[in-house]
């Protein structure tokens, strides 16, 4: 009898042993869509990137405070006198997912096919890195054809691929000689390094991903074994899917009454971050009545700030274009206030002043956000307030960047978030106001000013960074006082509702990442 | 006199003429409407060279005539449909993936709407006037003029979150080695994963009851009324005198006739089926081919909007095809029928 | 069918009146009738019954937001503030707007091909019309609706372009069945034979005969055409914000079930609302002309 018992504790325990090491943890998320693809040369989307920090390394890693560059798979590196070549020192013993080590030669493949496929975030190096070279295994070289201020946290978005893996899997292509460059294969496979890998990836359905053990840094026994996204973009799926615990983890650019009902359920906590990224009232400068400082002044001091921000709550005003985190934000921008009796003195200045009905104003702004369709519906209340007549446009993705190509199609009055690709105030002042950007849905200003293409110019090859700052600062002076291109709202906060009952992580506890989607990257989270 | 394998392939070759001739209609309108797909792709701060490489790289800088050529060609001898700017691969590709997925859920709907409309029609038509036939007439009728998107809120709201019995919407997906036609439910029987299946169809079951609702309703009241008509008629009342089992009268004499209304209007249901197909798939977050379609149409990419449209055209053709024979096997006077 | 050529004047009177007597006897049909003219009514004046006209356009007022059905707001409010059912009202008008424009646009085109064609029936122009109709018949209504109005602008207008574009071939098909079985008609034989032109004969003996079951058909067709107009609303291609449509009321307040169930609640059950009428009156025209080819 004492035997049996013996043997069935015995059994018992070896069969819970076995099943807690069976028992995988998963981490169950959300996502507003699935990414376009894994490859992370050709994407620049935020849902293509909160899945590329987890399957892919980067030279630097951007601190958790301030995205400031730290030492990643590289350990330290030199820059030049002449601030034009910069080398690399790679830390040994970084492999990848196939278990091959990483070396400069894969480094300096990663960036060739990025330049030469020249989609997603390429637009950075494409005309500046001159040639990459391979010093020894472990040592690789950056020779730029100018300075590039900003250079080392660009390379946060230069993912490091497996350059025999890829070779392995070329199809036919446009690439001459290297084929489609893999574009086929990274589709929907990971040639990565990082602490996941992509198991399982349906285009519009979900991605799933899998703990990297041998990943080189090591990853936590308390991170989730698999991490599933889902797209859900219906709010009511959603709230259904957190009540009836089938998601740990709701995306972070929920409508606010969606967040407030998951809010309202048990044990589920919201995350605040916020996000390198504005919204913005554009204004099409070239186009009358729009065309006219007063009348852009009138708008500016007419807006209900206050009201726009109690749409979305929790988001610090923004004066000016670079979210106030931002490396190179000026501090003291003074911008525009909510006031009525400003508004109309500087209408009164205007040309139109006393044809207001006959310049009516289009504000367009994008199907599927019914809280932007408020800050737009707020915005034209606010208008009439002054004598102006706001309509409201809104567009399908699609036909709404077709509008942006041209100036007499482009809508007076867009409203949209722009985000910074790299942590600097160059990053959005460039692709929002630059003379080469127009034609997008980033820019429906038409700015066109030569003065701000010297200076963001001057900028981008200013190596110090002190020098730096104090240019952007300038820019924004020029545009916020001088220009009036646009009018500034907030700077989003992303709110993600998760089970706090499930999982731990640093977004959740107040320190998030000062980059958005890296507050993704799951090493980090630990399950309960 | 026509024989079948005639009259089927006279009436494929047709299909096969309209759809060409649509195709091209199609083609040749998405490249002359403003916007530059390719450009919108990439995004505005892509060089205008990669723009102009990617665009000679899938003929868009051809006349719209040799495009449609070489298009063509690519269909007709590798399956080549093109490239899809949405997804960023093969259009064939997606359509492999996506498409089986629909047909499962259609057919699933069809077989629902065959089998309740035409049962509820007979039992509306056997005991008319009784309550049974009241209800089901006033059923029929809230079910024909309630808009599916309506149904499938209504069925998620009850069976997916006040009594859980249904999942939520999505899909399984199928592990490769059991995937042979790509429908989910189908392969999961053939190769014995019971568990897989029963997992698919309790996903497929609200998307193809919210679908078929509208559909069984009417079929039921064609249904009761085709057969309401030939209960009147002579060689019935005849076979009654004569002393003709009931049983008999009702499934072989009134039964055949009446379902060739019945089913020309089934092809009609079929067509508002693939139609419908499009909001059910939305909502249930079904990873369809209509849900495919609508965002390749919102997104006008070019080689994905045509194939949407042929592959649209070719099942419903199909389908078509497939119901004239099934009324011509039942009819034997449109069997012996010559053509017009 | 009775030789109606020989009808004018009283007997046709009596022909109106039985016909009336027919529709009337059967309550259902009546019900549609009144539906039908009720909602009309409401359409037509919504500006005068609408609570809250000014809801249906340009207003925010967050302090009333997402309120339960009361007293002040029979329907509730939305997100916005605004009274649901002023602009369920103003969205029944443009639901039947869209009908009306899809029918106008459709119907006479599908109905004169139909003609042409079936009254030059086994020539060129029979088998030429008939492909061209079958073209557009190869692909399921929505589908085709939503291709033409992605390739334009979505809006009120392209949306009912869209559907007329998917919808003139049943009509086309109707014409020239109907024409097909007029045509073997004594009066139409006679007329021929005593050297009337072919379009005296089309006009004035054909046609009035063909107008009662495409008369139906319409009326029929309209709650089909609601429905997928609010279905184009829906996927967002239909009519525009902040403009009322019944199909994105519903779309938009989805995401507001359980909580604020009215939101998308009410325009949805008047969509079938709407359709229920038009389906009765349409089912009670058919008994009462007897047609079958619908």
């Amino acid at each position: 009898m004492k035997r049996l018992s013996k043997t069935l504790v015995l059994s018992l325990v070896l069969l819970m042993m076995v099943g807690a090491v069976a028992m995988a943890t998963t981490l169950r998320t959300t996502i507003t869509a699935t990414p376009e693809s894994l490859d992370p040369a050709v994407t620049s989307g935020e849902n293509d990137w909160k899945v590329a920090v987890n399957l892919y390394d980067f030279l630097v890693y951007p601190s958790f405070e301030d995205a400031s560059p730290e030492a990643s798979v590289a350990a330290s590196w030199d820059v030049s006198d002449d601030s034009l070549t910069w080398t690399f020192y790679l830390n040994e013993g970084v492999t990848f997912h196939d278990g091959s080590e990483l070396t400069a030669s894969d480094v300096k493949f990663s960036m060739d096919r990025m330049i030469g496929i020249g989609e997603g975030y390429a637009y950075f190096f494409a005309d500046r890195v001159a040639e990459t070279r391979v010093v020894d295994d472990y040592t690789v070289v950056f020779e730029l054809s100018e300075p590039f201020g900003p250079f080392l946290v660009t390379l946060y978005r230069l993912a490091i691929v497996n350059e025999d893996l890829v070779m392995a899997n070329l199809e036919d292509g446009m690439y001459g000689d290297y084929g489609d460059y893999g574009k086929g294969y990274l589709l929907t496979s990971d040639a990565g390094s990082g602490p996941y890998t992509a198991s399982d990836f349906r285009i519009r359905n979900y991605v799933q991903m899998s703990k990297y053990d041998n990943y080189w840094q090591g990853v936590s026994e308390t991170a989730p074994d698999v991490v599933i996204a889902n797209e859900v973009l219906d709010a009511a799926t959603t709230k259904m899917m957190m009540g009836s615990d089938e998601i740990d983890l709701a995306h972070g650019r929920q409508e606010m009454t969606t967040l407030n009902s998951l809010a309202q359920m048990d044990d589920v906590g919201v995350a605040f971050f916020p996000e390198m990224s504005v919204n913005f009232f554009m204004i099409n400068t070239k186009k009358a009545p729009t065309d006219d400082i007063h009348f852009r002044r009138a708008m500016a001091y007419a807006t209900d700030y206050s009201a726009m921000m109690a749409i979305y709550p929790d988001s610090p005003r923004a004066l000016g274009p670079v979210p106030s985190h931002v490396f190179g934000y000026a501090d003291d921008l003074v911008g525009y206030e909510y006031n009525l009796e400003l508004a109309r003195q500087e209408l009164a200045l205007s040309p139109y002043a006393d044809q207001l009905s006959q310049y009516p104003i289009d504000v367009s702004y994008i199907q599927g956000n019914g809280d932007t369709a408020k800050l737009c519906l707020q915005f034209a209340a606010n208008m009439a307030q002054i004598g102006i007549t706001a309509n409201l446009v809104e567009k399908p993705w699609v036909l709404f960047c077709n509008q942006e190509e041209t100036i007499e199609t482009s809508p007076h009055v867009t409203n949209l978030f722009a985000n910074c690709s790299y942590p600097e105030a160059g990053a959005i002042l460039e692709l929002k106001y630059a003379s080469w950007t127009v034609g997008g849905w980033n820019q429906n200003e038409w700015l066109q000013d030569s003065e701000f293409d010297a200076m963001i110019t001057e900028a981008l090859v200013t190596v110090d960074a002190d020098a730096r700052a104090a240019l952007y600062s300038s820019m924004q002076y020029h545009l916020v006082d001088e220009l009036c291109p646009s009018i500034y709202t907030f700077v989003s906060v992303l709110k993600a509702a998760y089970r706090s009952d499930v999982f731990s992580w640093p977004a959740g506890e107040g320190s998030p990442h000062a980059i958005a989607e890296f507050n993704f990257n799951y090493r980090f989270f630990e399950m309960i | 006199m026509q024989s079948m394998p005639v009259f089927v392939i006279k009436r494929l070759l047709y299909g096969v003429l309209v759809l060409l001739v649509l195709s091209f209609v199609i083609f040749s309108f998405i490249r002359v409407i403003p916007g530059d797909p390719v450009r919108m792709s990439l995004g505005p701060t892509v060089s205008e060279d990669v723009v102009e490489r990617m665009r000679s790289d899938l003929y868009f800088d051809r006349p719209v005539v040799v495009q449609y050529g070489h298009w063509l060609q690519g269909v007709i001898l590798h399956g080549d449909f093109g490239q899809s700017l949405y997804t960023k691969r093969a259009v064939a590709d997606d359509i492999a993936e996506f498409l089986p997925r629909t047909i499962e859920l259609a057919l699933l709907a069809a077989v629902m709407i065959l089998v309740f409309g035409i049962l509820l029609g007979t039992i509306s038509a056997l005991f008319r006037n009784s309550w049974l036939d009241n209800t089901v007439r006033l059923l029929s009728y809230l079910g024909v003029v309630t808009p599916p998107y309506a149904f499938a809120i209504l069925f998620m709201l009850v069976f997916a979150y006040y009594w859980k019995v249904f999942p939520l919407g999505g899909m399984p997906s199928l592990p490769p080695e059991i995937q042979s036609t790509g429908m989910v439910a189908f392969d999961a029987l053939i190769h014995g994963r019971f568990d897989l299946f029963g997992d698919a169809l309790a996903h497929l079951f609200l998307p193809a009851v919210s679908l078929s609702l509208g559909s069984i309703a009417y079929q039921a009241r064609i249904h009761r009324s085709s057969m309401i008509d030939n209960i009147g008629k002579d060689y019935i009342a005849f076979a009654n005198v004569v002393g003709v089992r009931r049983r008999t009268v009702i499934s072989k004499h009134l039964m055949k006739p009446s379902f060739i209304p019945s089913l020309t209007i089934f092809g009609l249901q079929v067509a508002s089926l693939l139609g419908n197909a499009f909001l059910i798939e939305v909502m249930f977050r079904y990873p369809g081919f209509s849900r495919y379609s609508l965002s390749v149409i919102m997104a006008k990419d070019p080689y994905g909007i045509v194939a949407c449209t042929l592959i649209f055209g070719v099942v419903f053709a199909i389908a078509n095809i497939l119901i004239d024979l099934g009324i011509a096997g039942l009819d034997p006077r449109v069997r012996l029928r010559t053509t017009e | 069918m009775s030789d109606k050529q020989t009808e004018q004047g009283r007997p046709r009177l009596e022909r109106y009146k039985r016909q009336w007597h027919k529709f009337a006897s059967n309550r259902l049909s009546l019900l549609g009738l009144v539906v039908v003219l009720l909602l009309i009514v409401l359409a037509v004046f919504a500006g005068k019954i609408a609570p809250y006209p000014e809801h249906a356009g340009l207003y925010l007022d967050f302090q009333s937001a997402n309120q339960g059905p009361s007293l002040q707001h029979i329907a509730g409010t939305d997100e916005y503030g605004r009274d649901i059912f002023s602009r369920m009202l103003f969205g029944l008008r443009v639901s039947l707007e869209i009908g009306l424009l899809v029918l106008a646009i459709g119907v006479p085109i599908g109905v004169l091909l139909g003609l042409i064609a079936g009254y030059h029936r086994n020539t060129w122009i029979d088998t030429a019309i008939m492909r061209f109709t079958d073209l557009f018949m190869a692909v399921p209504p929505l589908v085709l609706a939503l291709v033409v109005v992605a390739m334009f602008t979505p809006g009120f207008f392209f949306a009912a372009i869209g559907i007329a574009v998917a919808w003139w071939p049943w009509y086309t098909r109707l014409t020239y069945s109907l024409v097909t079985s007029l045509s073997n008609e004594m009066y139409v034989k006679y007329a021929e034979l005593s050297g009337a032109k072919s379009r005296h004969i089309i006009l004035k003996e054909i046609l009035p005969n063909a107008i009662s079951p495409i008369f139906t058909k319409m009326s029929l067709d309209m709650g089909m055409i609601i429905i997928i107009a609010s279905s184009m609303s829906f996927v967002g291609l239909g009519v525009q914000p902040p403009a009322p449509s019944l199909g994105s009321m519903v779309s938009n307040g989805i995401k507001f079930l359980p909580e604020f169930w009215w939101i998308p609640v009410f325009p949805a059950l008047f969509v079938v609302l709407i359709v229920l009428g038009f389906n009765l009156l349409g089912d009670g025209l058919r008994d009462v002309f007897a047609i079958e080819e619908l």
